[in-house]
């Protein structure tokens, strides 16, 4: 390495010179520091695009889920629900009874007491041949042909209409 | 080597030099700093977004140029093409030289101060060596002493060297 210089050069260097400047050691901490604060505040940027686009999506998602319960769930009038571990439920999607889909939910519930529930919210008469049969669980039926179907293929019984 | 690492290398090896290239652009040591450093910043995202740079001390030369030539069209709005040197992939001299004015500088920072301050006085200020001794209160003699030390630093001929001055 050559440390022959000509005057032009030394000249443009005193021109230029000035003292504690171009110190190699404390500039490269200065760029390590803003390399890291460049880092770190990209990945601020990143969590706080993903924190707010999570909560985005989950607002919009209990908004829907609300949006669908109110227009769907309604408290039934008919059924007697006051019994122990039976609830039944009635989503309705207009006024009428016919178009609605009815969730029935029984714990060891006597099939008697499960035909009556059917029958008045039918308008039918349902009986069975067999009645120490009880019903256990949850189903949904939209229409009473569906109901009796579900109840004869899980219990192995007959359902008659009178 | 962690891509930091090569980072570093090249920063230290070439840091002077690029800040000396960028002040034959911008003609002011503090802001070739800062483009520099800026253009140091700009290369790492861009390493770290996975771009692949084969020649990094020629590259490095290239961005610097460039922003030093953006920092001078934005302050005078226009530059004369001749008075730009050119650039460093056409085999130009302003690599090299600022190597060398880089070493200088490393040089006169190794000076004893008072003998730095001698040749800044004399070679930057152009004082006569009787207002310098007049200045610093000390005599022409030893003027002519830090003079010759200096020169002879700068040449590389770093040893002890002892005058006889006959009238």
């Amino acid at each position: 390495m050559s440390n022959k210089f000509n005057d032009k050069e030394l000249k443009f260097v005193l021109s230029h010179y000035k003292e504690e400047r171009m110190n190699t050691d404390v500039a490269w901490k200065k760029l390590a520091t803003k390399i890291s604060h460049t880092k770190t505040e990209k990945y601020k940027r990143l969590a706080m695009t993903a924190s707010i686009t999570f909560f985005v999506g989950l607002l919009f998602a209990i908004g829907i889920y609300f949006i669908q319960s109110y227009k769907k769930i309604k408290t039934p009038t008919n059924p007697n629900v006051n019994r122990n571990d039976t609830t039944i439920q009635t989503l309705v999607n207009d006024s009428t009874l016919n178009d609605s889909s009815i969730v029935f939910h029984y714990k060891k519930e006597p099939i008697n007491n499960v035909l009556r529930d059917i029958s008045s919210i039918y308008n039918s008469n349902l009986v069975t041949n067999d009645t120490t049969k009880r019903v256990t669980g949850e189903f949904e039926v939209n229409s009473l042909e569906e109901a009796i179907n579900i109840l004869e293929m899980t219990l192995d019984i007959k359902i008659e209409k009178r | 080597m962690s891509e930091i690492s090569k980072i570093e290398r090249l920063f230290m090896t070439n840091y002077r030099t690029l800040c000396i290239y960028s002040t034959h652009y911008v003609d002011d040591i503090d802001i070739a700093e800062d483009i520099v450093m800026d253009c140091f910043v700009k290369y790492t995202e861009r390493i770290e977004q996975g771009e692949k740079i084969l020649a990094p001390k020629n590259y490095m030369f290239h961005m610097v140029r460039n922003a030093s030539i953006d920092y001078k069209k934005h302050m005078y709005q226009t530059i004369q093409t001749e008075n730009i040197p050119e650039i460093i992939d056409e085999g130009n001299d302003l690599y090299e030289q600022s190597e060398r004015e880089a070493r200088l500088w490393t040089a006169i920072d190794n000076l004893p101060s008072a003998c730095r301050n001698v040749l800044l006085m004399s070679k930057r200020e152009g004082m006569k060596y009787e207002e310098i001794a007049v200045q610093l209160g000390i005599s022409i003699k030893t003027v002519e002493a830090h003079m010759y030390k200096a020169y002879n630093t700068l040449r590389g001929k770093a040893k002890a060297i002892y005058v006889m001055f006959f009238m």
